[in-house]
């Protein structure tokens, strides 16, 4: 019996569930197509426009556009033309159009953060990333498509997660982050999740919020009836022979 | 789930044809996961499941359909979350040789994910704020393309080994796999 719990022990493994978000209820967008612009100003310590969004369309596809169970897809959207160069996120949240996410670099970013993320409940997001903190701008460049692919986490509705793994942990130094954890997957998942294929505007799934209290409900007596058929048929069947 | 599975699983007894039951490990997008802070992968991290499935002859194309509905208990190490996948496969198997049976086909896969919805005080560049964690569950579906292959060591007992190719059609195809047990009733 030990030996045999032992190999079970050995060959199973457990999950590490640990993401969040960043409010309640979440926010997120309400479609599961989002653009991606990159703010025209350039980031004085790091790179142009055009490479930040090169970055930024590499975090998309090599990270959250690659989940399966995820039915968001980030896009490539262009350089547009605004400036967030001395902006807060606050300040820098109503440039952003409705179902898109920015992304510039901002001197207001301060200390060691490498970079910001927020997603403000009205169907945009926002990412500064720190132009004036040289570590940023001493990241190899698939530390750099890490860094803003945690951010565009924040963006579309991810907290941080307690697992030191994940992409959505808070700090990223000394650890290899090329691909995501089932933890990000199982996050991506939960906000943007696939719809059932039969799925119709005037039909639910019964959740525990929804659900009727008292008596079995319709799927338990179609269930049992469907039980007592197929167990009538095949007693009929045995008698016949 | 566990209500549809029973209930699955008393209409497939009852349909009194070679019933099977099945146990084993599940791989979540093993190869395509991060496991630890060096880069490592999930390739061998099972989670445990349970299928219950049965064979009905199509002889006129000389196949067997093999209808199969599963669930994978991912273990969670905490209660705060709780995520299932349950699955069902509609495969068509071909006896390559008298003891190795080829099975491929289409499934649905569906992932619930919910939490406590609690709030957690976590780091957050030099400081902590709190986040939150879900507070209802949610449901992914995926339909799936499946290649397997199974070995018979008797008439009761058998080992597959089976891959499930999920969104198939898009850029994001992430492939799972699962190594079971299979014992025909």
């Amino acid at each position: 019996m030990k030996f045999l719990l032992t190999c079970i022990t050995i060959f199973f493994s457990t999950s590490v569930l640990a993401f969040t978000l960043t409010s309640q209820p979440p926010s997120k967008f309400s479609k599961n197509e989002i653009v991606i612009n990159v703010a025209a100003n350039n980031c004085a310590q790091s790179v142009t426009s055009g490479e930040l969004l090169n970055l930024v369309e590499k975090a998309a596809d090599q990270m959250w556009n690659r989940v399966s169970t995820c039915a968001l897809g980030l896009t490539r959207g262009a350089v547009v033309t605004q400036d967030v160069t001395s902006d807060t996120i606050e300040e820098a949240l109503p440039k952003v159009p409705l179902g898109t996410i920015l992304v510039g670099c901002s001197d207001e970013v301060t200390g060691s953060t490498l970079g910001l993320g927020y997603n403000d409940g009205a169907d945009r997001g926002i990412v500064l990333i720190h132009d004036f903190a040289s570590s940023f701008a001493n990241l190899n460049e698939s530390e750099k498509v890490a860094t803003i692919a945690h951010e565009l986490g924040h963006a579309f509705g991810l907290g941080h997660s307690s697992d030191p793994v994940s992409l959505m942990y808070y700090a990223v130094g000394g650890t290899i982050r090329e691909k995501l954890t089932l933890d990000d997957f199982d996050g991506c998942t939960f906000l943007y999740p696939h719809d059932s294929p039969g799925s119709c505007s005037s039909v639910s799934f019964i959740t525990d919020e929804n659900k009727p209290s008292g008596g079995v409900g319709f799927f338990g007596i179609f269930a049992v009836g469907l039980i007592a058929a197929v167990s009538m048929g095949s007693f009929l069947n045995k008698k016949r022979r | 789930m566990l209500r549809i599975f029973s209930i699955l699983c008393c209409l497939m007894i009852s349909l009194n044809s070679h019933s099977m039951v099945t146990v084993g490990g599940y791989v979540p997008f093993g190869l395509s996961t991060q496991k630890d802070e060096a880069g490592g992968k999930n390739t061998f991290s099972f989670k445990p499941m349970i299928a219950i499935n049965t064979v009905m002859p199509i002889p006129a194309i000389n196949h067997v359909f093999l209808p199969e509905f599963g669930i994978v208990a991912h273990g969670t190490q905490t209660d705060e979350y709780k995520k299932t996948t349950m699955f069902f496969l509609l495969d068509v198997g071909y006896l390559l040789t008298e003891k190795l049976l080829l099975r491929y086909g289409l499934g649905t896969f569906l992932t619930k994910i919910s939490g406590d919805g609690a709030i957690v005080t976590l780091p957050n560049g030099t400081t902590t704020r709190g986040f939150y964690r879900p507070n209802e569950g949610e449901t992914s579906w995926n339909t799936t393309l499946d290649l397997g292959i199974e070995f018979a060591f008797d008439a009761n007992n058998a080992i597959r080994f089976e891959t499930y190719l999920f969104s198939w059609l898009k850029s994001a195809r992430k492939l799972s796999y699962s190594l079971s047990y299979t014992y025909y009733l």
